[in-house]
């Protein structure tokens, strides 16, 4: 027991330090490059500037500091929350990602419910029988996404659902705009509708949201089903099994350790491609209008803005990292072999 | 049947069919026409190289999959086509032992934990008694009772495959197919694990089949040896017929290879081995299926399929020039090497 809880400690202290450091590491590249790439100053002055403009602006900018002392201001205001202001628009980062990252989280998390909602069963009969004419076309399903731009299916499922049926309104935002005043708690307009008990709003937000969510599913769930099928299949066909199945255990449990064992890579997967879809839904958040995170960094960049461009890279890396160590944790809990560290 | 045949297998055939990429379907008899008798506490050695069906076999008869054709009697019981149902009780006297140790136990399971699963079907015994018997075992195979809080990749290949060893001893049963038990093992961890397994036997009138590619052990630990060739068994008998009068090319080319750098005539070994590789074609071939890699094959070889007859008491051979070939003498016969191949494993046992 101490053994184990030693184990543990070891075990997540190792990876908390390492996601520690990978976080100042990644806050000192995005400073880096973004301030390499060149002087801003130019484009915030206007084209009819006096020497003594520009002067000023780079004092209050702090661009005549040397950079490691722009650094570590930008650290110092980034320990307290403080991820800057906009040279654009004048908002605080801090702001500006606040009201925008539900938009991109409920989109991500919900494409991500839809992927593994139908991946991981598909991926686990398909494994089990992989023979079978269901196991074939799974695979011609899961082939398909994969090699679907997303703009592309987005685009195709905006004409037949919208532009022919009409079943679904158009890729205009996240809900009719009647319902844009709904009252904000979390920022999901699928659960803020539902607290404000407004059912016809909620219907509206699902309304646009299942386009864009169907289509980051479609084209991020075949990672996670062929993992899911493949580790099926090795472990089906593994020798503990058929032991298993030699020592006459019932169908049921032999199901039950494979499932256990196929889950630790699949549940890995699953992480990769929440990270993925946190930080890469802009094109679908574009043909969609989908006022997320996506679209403010493509904005910012256009506008040389760094310090939301920083904002957005950081974050997505800590959301990353955490998602990681969760996806560890996870592995670790179903697999011992997870936990060694050396 | 006698009444001390644990398992007896007449005529079992096994077809694969594959569909190839060119959507045409190749198929690929995997076992074909097979008759073997385990007797009681007796080791059967089954010889040959991979692809020659062993495991298939071995497969059919643990139930893990269904023959085409032929009958699995054990103990006196048609066992093929039983459902599972029926087929469960009996699986705990009929157990297997697989070449790889790492993955023939669950990653996720303590050694306990496996070795008390594999006692399901015990249902007199109660989880304190599972856990004794499991601790036991471990004891039986000179294995610490801490092994039993340890995880497989904890473990060394040897240290494993003595507990699956446990593993399979665990719900008490009569016959044992061992699929190349010692092949993933070092030397002398293999002269271990054999030695186990023939006190075992001893004590418990076990019967095993032993697989192997290594002759040296199956001359050490079988009674018996059936040597196998893609799919048919192309001699058989006792362990003294088959190692010194070698009736069949086949059988030939192994022990010559085997005996290859142990002194003596070596071109003379040379001489005796097989050249070329098995190829599909071979499966479907009218003649003898040796035909191409043999040295002594004429015309008649490629025309007309060879059958196992008997060539002397208690020993068959599929190869019409079988007396012809043995009356040639048995190039190794006498020489130093052969006399004793497997003095060394007694040494090193503990």
């Amino acid at each position: 027991m101490l053994e184990t809880l030693r184990e543990w400690g070891f075990f997540l202290g190792k990876r908390l330090a390492i996601l520690l450091i990978s976080l100042v590491l990644m806050s000192i590249i995005t400073f880096s490059v973004t301030h390499f790439i060149g002087n801003p100053v130019y484009l915030l002055v206007g084209p009819r500037h006096t020497q003594q403009m520009l002067d000023n602006m780079i004092r209050d900018l702090g661009l005549d500091q040397p950079l490691w002392q722009q650094y570590l201001n930008y650290a110092g205001n980034l320990l307290q929350g403080d991820l800057g202001v906009s040279r654009y628009s004048y908002n605080p980062v801090m702001r500006d990602i606040r009201s925008r990252l539900p938009a991109t989280l409920e989109l991500s998390t919900f494409a991500l419910l839809l992927g593994v909602l139908w991946a991981v069963p598909a991926g686990i009969l398909a494994g089990s029988r992989p023979r079978s004419r269901f196991a074939r076309i799974v695979d011609v399903i899961a082939q398909a996404g994969v090699s679907m731009p997303s703009f592309w299916l987005g685009l195709l499922l905006i004409y037949v659902f919208f532009a022919k049926l009409s079943w679904l309104p158009a890729p205009l935002g996240r809900i009719d705009r009647q319902y844009r005043t709904i009252a904000q708690v979390t920022g999901w307009y699928t659960i803020d509708t539902l607290w404000a008990g407004n059912w016809n709003a909620f219907v509206s937000s699902v309304k646009h949201l299942i386009l864009p969510a169907l289509t980051l599913a479609i084209t991020t769930s075949p990672s996670t089903l062929r993992i899911a099928r493949s580790k099926t299949e090795e472990i089906m066909q593994s020798d503990y099994i058929r032991s298993a199945r030699a020592f006459g255990l019932s169908n049921s449990t032999v199901r039950r350790y494979a499932f256990k064992n196929m889950l630790a890579p699949v549940v890995t997967m699953i992480a990769m491609t929440y990270g993925y879809l946190l930080s890469g839904t802009v094109l679908v958040e574009i043909i969609f209008t989908w006022p997320g995170l996506g679209l403010y960094a493509v904005d910012a960049m256009n506008h040389s803005d760094y310090e939301p461009v920083m904002g957005v890279v950081l974050l997505s890396a800590g959301f990353y990292l955490s998602i990681y160590l969760l996806a560890d944790i996870i592995t670790a809990l179903i697999d011992p072999r997870a936990r060694v560290t050396k | 049947m006698k009444a001390d045949d644990v398992l007896v297998i007449s005529n079992a055939s096994k077809v694969f069919t594959m569909r190839r990429r060119s959507l045409k379907r190749v198929s690929m008899t995997a076992v074909d026409d097979v008759s073997l008798t385990v007797r009681r506490a007796e080791t059967v050695g089954l010889v040959g190289e991979s692809g020659s069906g062993k495991s298939t076999l071995g497969r059919a008869i643990l139930r893990l999959l269904d023959l085409d054709g032929g009958r699995i009697l054990f103990e006196g019981r048609e066992i093929q086509g039983l459902n599972e149902r029926v087929f469960r009780p009996l699986r705990a006297k009929i157990q297997m032992v697989f070449q790889n140790p790492v993955t023939s136990f669950n990653p996720t399971m303590t050694i306990g934990q496996t070795l008390v699963d594999a006692m399901r079907l015990s249902r007199h015994r109660t989880l304190k008694q599972k856990e004794q018997r499991a601790l036991a075992l471990l004891d039986q195979m000179e294995l610490d009772e801490r092994f039993a809080t340890l995880y497989p990749y904890e473990m060394s290949g040897g240290q494993l495959q003595r507990v699956a060893l446990a593993r399979a001893l665990a719900p008490e049963p009569h016959f044992i197919f061992l699929d190349e038990p010692t092949a993933a093992l070092d030397m002398s961890i293999r002269g271990q694990i054999i030695n186990l397994l023939l006190d075992l036997q001893r004590q418990s009138s076990l019967s095993f089949i032993f697989v192997s590619h290594d002759l040296r052990v199956i001359r050490y630990i079988a009674d018996r040896i059936y040597v196998m060739y893609l799919g048919q068994v192309v001699e058989t008998g006792t362990k003294h017929a088959v190692f010194e009068s070698p009736h069949h090319p086949y059988t030939r080319a192994l022990l010559a290879a085997t005996l290859i750098g142990q002194g003596g005539r070596d071109e003379v070994r040379r001489a005796e081995m097989l050249t070329g590789e098995v190829t599909q074609r071979a499966h479907d071939f009218a003649g003898c299926k040796l035909y191409g890699r043999c040295r002594y094959a004429t015309e008649r070889c490629a025309r007309e399929p060879q059958v196992l007859r008997a060539v002397a008491q208690d020993h068959w051979a599929r190869c019409w020039r079988a007396e012809e070939l043995a009356r040639s003498g048995w190039l190794v016969k006498g020489s130093a090497a052969n006399e004793e191949p497997l003095s060394g494993f007694r040494q090193v046992a503990v």
